[in-house]
């Protein structure tokens, strides 16, 4: 090799030119940066689709950004617990409540530019309900039993029995309530690039990065909509959402985790968003399978289960212990509730030694999520139980093993959550049905099956809720399934972030959003 | 490491290994011990025999819940001197708990790659042909995959014990020491002394462990003192994804992991498990270093 | 020409053997994508439906051949959760990771290069020994930390940069190159040391060749000796491990970009392994395989091509 000098004048005079080129550009590029209309939203996770088939099931962040482009026949007003007008102006009844007839509003155009009419509510429907079609979101609307369109201003459900959840239902902002257009429906392009007739129009979609979505100057109440863009950001990990949150990058985070929720509340420079809901973090303990198939074992486990402690330590008091998962819409009392009592769980588990002669408890395995939030849980009930003289052994896996193993009953005990609802009605239903594949612990009391068709077929609210609570009821003392906090919601924001309302069931409506100066 | 492959092989004969050691040991008393190697060494001393003895310093149970001391700061409570993490449990019992995990998987998963590696690295070397064909391609397959992939699917395929923990991250140990042991072993396959054995009638088998495994083993063992703080800060990465040891054994990445979230209200959840394995490895990689250097000094000090 | 024939020949095998490798692999998990796209509250029919749409039914080795073929007509498959098309999600993805490595690897030289003369200067030197202990420290915190620690001081006490996010190069290059410093930084902190060290070691017999004598009799500086004479000729083996690097190290970031919130190929890949997305790894494992297999080609090839002896010893080497 030649070692001769290696930097000649010329290249050198050349490397100084590019390099000043390169801080001018640099300097430049701070410049072109966000209009002040602009909001980012940290959501949790990617979203899967927005088609009812291809999608599968939103989830709570793929609500968030439904919620900003499509919207659904009514709207559930949480205060008054009851629905309101969005795309449907009025509707009624027949007399025996299988029969209801919606009014629609004529004045409605999809971003596609096509029409809204009785057609695309009943096609989206009629679509979901084709078992052929196996959309995720049949099952919980299946007492629906077709959707007709009369004339393009009229729909009408046919019910298959009197169904009081019909119109929380309809109100959903999950997959099954919000409307698409069935033009892109039918051409394929739903999924991905989504068409409504809400306040935004889908821009696009790096997946796993951000959802784009800007404001749709033709919605009817254009004047209501401050913001032109909205950068949907997807950060799945907390700490990350939250440091953003705090350094400026995102204007509201959403998050479920106590420690970030306490932190943040105390900051003076976030605002603080709150809501009760319904539904609950479950464990479940699976009565299908030996030992947990014994009820004393049960029975004494729940009494070692300790929801104070774990709402307290993991939640860090942002979420309620609770009773029952129906909410603050009904107050079920106490249902028979297992409270924790150590000694109680050992007087249960001396019983089931005697009943079955055994002398050693049996091997307990409980999973949960890799994750700290699944660790600490397990960990908590793992030196709860030992006080009470029940081992248990803890096993980390990840989620998608969980849902398997929890579908397969291949588990003793496992955390779980019962989804918020406007209505908890078809949840419950499908936990105790005999034969429902959701049974995961196994409910085999007949008079629970009874009530849960009483419950179903209900004409008033008031039965519908009162029937709720003796399902629960008879659930609580049976021990299968262990409440470790209810639904109470946070969402944070930056103070310059107005009109942003409460999280509704968990989702953060971010539509009428503006930035103050 | 490139640079390992070569210092490692530097000329060797098969009856130096004792005066090798002898001349290591001379070599050490002749010059003074610096303040970077006898810290080190105290420190490791002390962490380790912590770790074996933590059964009987009458600790906290590392899995105990303390309800009424969560999130105890170090020195505030006499029960815990280092304070306890956000389930009340005692700090200081789950670093030295956390520390027997780190350890082990420190030692255990280089040796178990240098292991295979060193099986695989022989045969290719010493046989030649189709045997070092096949080899190579499986070497250059699994240094195609990136390392943690090859974690993560271990990890969620069998699950979270110490030994898998040990053994798949030996796995990635494997390529490299394959590589090294091959071409040491290239080198002395055609000696003298091994055609001599050979021509005594010797077994392919005898000569590989009599003959050529005590020339190759010294480069394999500085790339063990290399790797033991690289396999600590991996398994630390493990941790930190949940994908280590499973729970409620302490390490060192999972504390750091869970005090994530304290950061702001509670640091030392996170910050005495970071400064401890910082330290441990930081001490590794010194002592490591140090003891290499003098294998390659004493060795050239030969020729 | 025969050699790097043979050469490539060698790679096709071992792409060859990475994609079946990972594909049995990946079809062992435990879990299943199925229960992961019906969701938490879906039937067990449901799921047994959604595995038959996917084709999840039918024997491995008809899906690897299935996959394989579909490969060459440049068909990648479609993700089982998003439905989107692997390859093109993943030609999305990997200029965020390669951008991300490039600039943790000029951070690195940055480093490495003025520390890796320094050192070999004056060896054992209290210079030299202070930069060493330096770069183990360095070295000896792992990138997870250090990222978490960047972030607490730099963006949430300091204030000077943001703590997370991407911006795309379309937005400028400055708003595109700001949340990607804390990262590369992180990376860098660990990379840095092992350039330093080969250089420095490289340099120290570089400086005792003759013509480096010969400068220096000349009367030429110190300065300029180091940079224009042995900077260049020392820094070959470091240039080749940095090459290797970016490509090791593309799938490497995983925990840096769940940390700092980068959409790039690292969060894909993990995203795709807890949700069972096979057809995702699968496509992601192949893709670095192929960078890894490239950059070792390029690497040969300019062996080859710089030093005509090389050849047939790195062919020996495998």
């Amino acid at each position: 090799m030649k070692h001769t000098r290696l930097v000649r004048p010329t290249s050198r005079a050349r490397g100084l030119v590019a390099a000043s080129a390169m801080v001018l550009w640099l300097v430049a590029g701070t410049g072109a940066h966000a209009a002040d209309n602009e909001l980012t939203v940290a959501i949790e996770t990617d979203v899967r689709g927005f088609d009812t088939v291809d999608g599968g099931v939103l989830g709570q962040t793929g609500e968030i950004v439904m919620r900003a482009i499509q919207e659904p026949l009514v709207r559930w007003n949480p205060s008054t617990n009851e629905a309101e007008p969005l795309l449907a102006t009025e509707w009624e009844t027949n007399d025996d409540q299988t029969e209801w007839t919606f009014k629609l509003r004529d004045d409605v155009t999809f971003h596609d530019g096509s029409k809204f009419d009785a057609e695309d509510v009943a096609h989206h429907y009629n679509r979901i309900l084709d078992p052929e079609n196996k959309s995720r979101s049949r099952t919980f609307i299946a007492s629906i039993e077709n959707v007709e369109a009369v004339d393009p201003t009229t729909v009408k459900f046919h019910l298959a029995h009197p169904w009081q959840a019909l119109l929380p239902y309809l109100a959903t902002t999950s997959m099954s309530g919000p409307i698409p257009s069935s033009d892109a429906v039918d051409a394929g392009t739903q999924n991905r690039a989504p068409v409504g007739t809400g306040p935004f129009k889908f821009v696009e979609w790096s997946s796993g990065d951000r959802i784009v979505v800007e404001k749709n100057p033709d919605y009817r109440d254009a004047d209501e909509i401050k913001l032109d863009r909205i950068t949907f950001r997807i950060l799945p990990d907390t700490q990350t959402r939250f440091a953003s949150l705090k350094s400026g990058e995102v204007d509201v985070i959403w998050t479920d985790r106590g420690p970030t929720i306490v932190e943040a509340k105390e900051d003076p420079d976030i605002v603080t968003l709150t809501s009760e809901g319904a539904g609950a973090a479950i464990n479940l303990l699976n009565g299908k399978k030996e030992p947990l198939s014994n009820p004393l074992l049960r029975k004494a486990l729940a009494h070692a289960w300790n929801q104070d402690a774990l709402v307290q330590i993991s939640w860090q008091n942002t979420r309620p212990a609770v009773t029952h998962p129906l909410g603050p819409v009904m107050d079920c009392g106490e249902a028979n509730y297992r409270h924790f009592d150590i000694e109680k769980a050992k007087e249960l588990l001396e019983q089931y030694k005697a009943e079955t002669g055994k002398t050693e408890i049996p091997n307990i395995v409980m999973i949960h999520t890799a994750t700290p939030r699944g660790r600490e849980l397990g960990e908590i009930y793992q030196q709860t139980a030992k006080a009470a003289g029940i081992p248990i052994e803890l096993q980390p896996v990840d989620q998608s093993t969980l849902v398997k193993r929890v579908f397969t009953n291949d588990f003793d005990i496992s955390g779980w959550r019962i989804a918020d609802g406007a209505d908890m009605g078809p949840q419950l239903f499908a936990y105790v049905a005999p034969g429902s594949s959701y049974n995961l612990t196994g409910f085999d009391d007949p008079k629970l099956a009874d009530l849960a068709m009483e419950m179903r077929t209900a004409t008033t609210m008031e039965e519908r809720l009162q029937k709720q609570c003796d399902m629960v009821s008879i659930m609580n003392d049976d021990g299968g399934l262990l409440y470790r906090g209810g639904g109470r919601y946070h969402a944070f924001t930056r103070p310059e972030v107005k009109g942003v309302p409460a999280p509704y069931r968990g989702v953060v409506d971010v539509t009428r959003a503006y930035i103050e100066e | 490491m490139a640079d390992l492959t070569s210092q490692g092989t530097a000329g060797k004969t098969p009856d130096t290994t004792d005066a090798h050691e002898a001349a290591l040991l001379a070599y050490a008393r002749k010059k003074k011990l610096s303040p970077f190697l006898y810290l080190p060494v105290a420190w490791l001393v002390f962490v380790i025999l912590l770790a074996v003895f933590a059964p009987w310093l009458g600790l906290w149970p590392a899995d105990e819940i303390d309800w009424v001391a969560l999130r105890v700061p170090p020195g505030a409570n006499e029960a815990h001197p280092l304070g306890t993490d956000h389930l009340g449990r005692d700090m200081l019992s789950r670093l030295i708990y956390g520390a027997r995990v780190s350890l082990t998987v420190g030692f255990a998963a280089p040796a178990i790659g240098v292991g295979f590696g060193m099986v695989l690295g022989m045969a290719a070397g010493y046989w030649r042909g189709w045997i070092d064909e096949v080899v190579g391609i499986a070497i250059d397959s699994w240094l195609a995959i990136p390392g943690l992939v090859i974690l993560l699917l271990f990890a969620l395929v069998f699950g979270g014990s110490l030994f898998m923990v040990c053994f798949s991250l030996g796995l990635l140990f494997i390529p490299t020491a394959a590589r090294i042991t091959r071409a040491a072993t290239m080198k002395f396959a055609n000696r003298e002394f091994v055609l001599a054995a050979r021509a005594l009638g010797a077994s392919d088998l005898r000569i590989l462990v009599r003959e050529i495994l005590p020339n190759v083993i010294w480069p394999l063992i500085a790339f063990i003192l290399i790797d033991i703080p690289i396999a600590i800060v991996i398994e630390g990465a493990l941790s930190f994804l949940g994908l280590s040891v499973k729970a409620p054994t302490p390490s060192w990445g999972g504390i750091i992991a869970e005090g994530r979230e304290y950061l702001e209200t509670a640091p030392w959840i996170s910050l005495i498990p970071t400064a401890v394995m910082f330290t441990t490895v930081l001490s590794f990689n010194l002592v490591g270093d140090a003891i290499r250097r003098r294998m390659a000094d004493v060795r050239e000090s030969q020729v | 020409m025969r050699y790097l024939l043979r050469r490539v020949q060698r790679l096709a095998i071992v792409l060859a053997a990475v994609t079946l490798v990972t594909f049995l692999l990946v079809n062992v998990l435990p879990g299943d994508v199925a229960y992961e796209m019906a969701g938490i509250n879906s039937s067990e029919e449901e799921v047994q439906e959604i595995r038959e749409d996917l084709g999840l039914n039918r024997p491995v080795l008809v899906r690897y051949w299935d996959w394989v073929t579909g490969v060459f007509t440049g068909d990648w498959g479609q993700s089982f959760v998003n439905k989107e098309d692997v390859w093109e999600t993943i030609v999305h993805r990997f200029p965020v990771s390669f951008e991300l490595m490039l600039l943790a690897q000029l951070m690195a030289l940055a480093m490495a290069v003025p520390a890796g003369m320094i050192c070999a200067f004056r060896p054992d030197s209290t210079a030299d020994k202070i930069i060493g202990g330096i770069a183990f420290a360095s070295v000896s915190m792992p990138s997870f930390m250090s990222g978490i620690l960047l972030i607490y001081f730099f963006s949430l006490n300091l204030g000077w940069l943001p703590a997370t996010g991407y911006e795309p190069l379309s937005e400028g290059l400055w708003a595109n190159l700001k949340p990607m410093l804390l990262p590369a930084l992180s990376l860098a902190l660990v990379e840095w040391t092992i350039l330093m060290r080969t250089l420095r070691a490289e340099m120290i017999s570089v400086l005792q060749e003759d013509y480096i004598s010969l400068a220096r009799a000349k009367g030429m500086s110190n300065f300029r000796i180091l940079l224009g004479h042995a900077l260049r000729p020392s820094s070959f083996t470091m240039l080749t491990i940095l090459g290797l690097q970016v490509a090791r190290l593309l799938g490497g970031t995983v925990i840096i970009e769940q940390i700092f919130g980068i959409p790039g190929i690292g969060r894909l890949l993990i995203h795709a392994v807890f949700t069972r997305d096979y057809i995702v790894i699968q496509g992601c494992v192949t893709f670095f395989a192929l960078v890894f297999v490239a950059a070792n080609f390029l690497v040969d090839v300019a062996y080859a091509w710089l030093d005509p002896r090389v050849r047939n010893e790195r062919l020996s080497h495998g």
